[in-house]
């Protein structure tokens, strides 16, 4: 049961947390962790209506605490993914891509910024989104709508000034 | 489907590869849509990770352990919470993640015969494409040179094509062979046809080239064949990684109804082929392509692209088509409405087609007939000349073949120097108002 919950999971999970945290290491860490306390409490997840809500909830959870830890102690995420991707080409490259995904999400408020990562990164139904955020479906898909025409616009501009340039 | 539908129904897709067929269609149609789509997929493909984390067999087995030791460690005086915090800090060490990049991977297998592994390599080519400004293929074709860009059979010789295409700007390409070119330069589409001294200006959806164009977006070609590996049940794939590039095999039969075997064998997708894409082994961008087509169990080259350059320098002078003194460009009218040509069988207008072209009648099939136009240009005088006085041996039963959307009527015509020809005259009438248009065969 568990062997089966983790293979299911895992993958997900570890690129849900990365693309919070910008570190490989600190991403699985957290998943361990989440793991961990899941499978302690046996009979919650046992009798647990939606354990993959319930997976993502605790783990993005998770990812604002230690924002907000590294935050205090000043340690910046790309310092932490630097040291862990060193020696790795294929590491520079996830990093690569987490921060040209990053810089483009960066743009949107938080709450869109938020729907399009669960939407398009980690995959998600509009259902499972709004069960993971607390918000209405429909919310979920306008806030999705909104993002994507913004960063239509931010994509199409960027074209014409590359194409001025 | 109408547009707000579409536009609704857009954001349930993630991927323009599970579009539905309805929505498909719809975008065929509308270029607003198309737009809208192409813009939000652009979105969605900026976004997308291409790059793929995997735990590997150790992060599970790692979880596991953590278990049982807490279990067995499990004090009153020790809170739970730094255990775990501790085992699992000290499992960041035990623990591989095994990242798989579609770009690298040593321990992937040579040779895979998967639909699976070829979807990779298009998707990592797609991702390849995301810095391309530009590009410029040469390739033969078997063909005729004089015919359209459609045309394709294995008795014929290889006609060298050069396609130019810029991605960023107006979208600009050209399609050049030595009797024809075609070009689009972003608001609209040019179609030069040298031998006949005919040059026709269309809006941007004219269909002067068709299977042809899907080489001129290959992110988009490659979307296809990942579609198609997804549904096609008739298909193999081989991916090689043995030798310096990547070489991706796709063993395919013909699509379309064959009842009437007429255009078997005419067009790439109508025929059973292998289709060889070689892709670099450093960029993962198409480096070249070779289209077989599989006669009697023989494999025929009708199409090879030896070299593709990306990122030169082109200027707008590239895409221009320039015309030479005396020929201008000429613009049908948009909505044909000949109604002689309306609400009867395809052999009922190619007897109205046949019958003026016997009376020298011109006026009654200009319309339906784009190369026979308004101008008095010497070369549409030659063409009135040649079927001029015309007369009808016989008409035979319409027939449709393969994917050609219209239909074809057999003929057998005594020209007015006597000689005879025997033939099918392709007519279609895919238009707003149903009216048959001569398209070839003659």
């Amino acid at each position: 049961m568990i062997e089966k919950i983790v293979e299911k999971f895992q993958n997900q999970l570890i690129r849900f947390a990365f693309y919070r945290i910008g570190s490989l290491e600190v991403a699985q860490d957290i998943v361990q962790d989440v793991f961990i306390r899941f499978f302690e409490k046996k009979q919650d997840f046992k009798t647990m209506e939606n354990p993959k809500s319930f997976l993502y909830k605790s783990i993005g959870n998770q990812c604002i605490d230690y924002h907000r830890k590294n935050k205090i102690e000043f340690i910046s995420i790309d310092s932490i993914s630097e040291s862990h991707f060193i020696n790795n080409s294929n590491h520079y490259e996830l990093k690569a891509e987490y921060e040209q995904i990053t810089h483009l999400l960066n743009c949107l408020p938080e709450e869109q910024s938020e729907i399009l990562k669960l939407r398009i990164i980690d995959e998600l139904e509009f259902k499972e989104i709004a069960e993971i955020t607390g918000i209405p479906v429909a919310t979920a898909k306008s806030r999705f709508r909104y993002g994507i025409d913004k960063l239509k616009n931010k994509i199409q501009t960027k074209n014409v000034v590359n194409n001025e340039l | 489907m109408n547009c707000n539908e579409f536009n609704e129904q857009l954001t349930e897709y993630i991927s323009i590869s599970q579009l539905s067929t309805e929505m498909i269609e719809h975008k065929q149609i509308c270029i607003n849509c198309k737009k809208e789509s192409e813009q939000y997929f652009n979105v969605i493909s900026s976004l997308k990770p291409k790059t793929k984390i995997i735990a590997n067999q150790e992060f599970k087995e790692s979880i596991i352990n953590n278990l049982n030791k807490t279990k067995k460690m499990k004090n009153p005086f020790i809170k739970t919470k730094t255990i775990v915090r501790i085992l699992s800090i000290a499992a960041i060490f035990i623990i591989a993640l095994i990242i798989i990049p579609l770009v690298n991977n040593n321990q992937e297998n040579l040779l895979v015969n998967s639909a699976k592994a070829a979807e990779k390599m298009f998707e990592k080519s797609i991702y390849a494409l995301r810095n391309i400004n530009n590009m410029v293929i040469t390739l033969n074709i078997r063909t005729l040179e004089g015919d359209n860009f459609e045309l394709i059979g294995s008795d014929y010789d290889f006609v060298e094509h050069t396609i130019k295409r810029e991605f960023i700007g107006g979208n600009k390409w050209k399609i050049e062979k030595p009797s024809r070119e075609v070009s689009f330069d972003g608001q609209n589409q040019y179609l030069f046809i040298k031998n006949a001294g005919y040059a026709i200006k269309g809006d941007k959806n004219a269909g002067f080239v068709e299977w042809l164009k899907k080489l001129l977006n290959p992110a988009e070609l490659f979307e296809l064949e990942i579609k198609n590996s997804q549904q096609c049940e008739n298909c193999s794939y081989t991916v090689d990684k043995s030798s310096s590039d990547i070489l991706l095999t796709i063993n395919s039969k013909a699509k379309g109804n064959f009842d009437n075997p007429y255009l078997k064998n005419s067009s790439i997708t109508e025929s059973d082929s292998k289709i060889l894409y070689t892709f670099s082994k450093e960029y993962n961008l198409l480096k070249g392509l070779k289209v077989f087509i599989i006669n009697n169990e023989k494999e025929e080259l009708i199409l090879n692209i030896e070299d593709i350059k990306y990122n030169i320098q082109l200027t707008d002078n590239d895409f221009n088509i320039n015309l030479p003194d005396g020929i201008v460009w000429q613009t049908p009218e948009k909505v044909i409405n000949n109604k002689l040509f309306a609400n009867i069988s395809s052999e009922e207008a190619a007897k109205l087609f046949f019958e003026a072209c016997s009376k020298n009648d011109w006026e009654k099939i200009k319309d339906v007939f784009a190369i026979i136009s308004d101008s008095d240009n010497k070369q549409n005088d030659e063409i009135k000349e040649y079927l001029g006085g015309l007369s009808v041996i016989s008409l035979g039963k319409s027939f449709k073949s393969g994917l050609y959307p219209g239909e074809f009527v057999p003929y057998e015509i005594k020209f007015k120097d006597g000689k005879i020809k025997e033939m099918n005259l392709a007519l279609r009438n895919d238009n707003p108002n149903k009216i048959w248009m001569i398209d070839g065969g003659l």
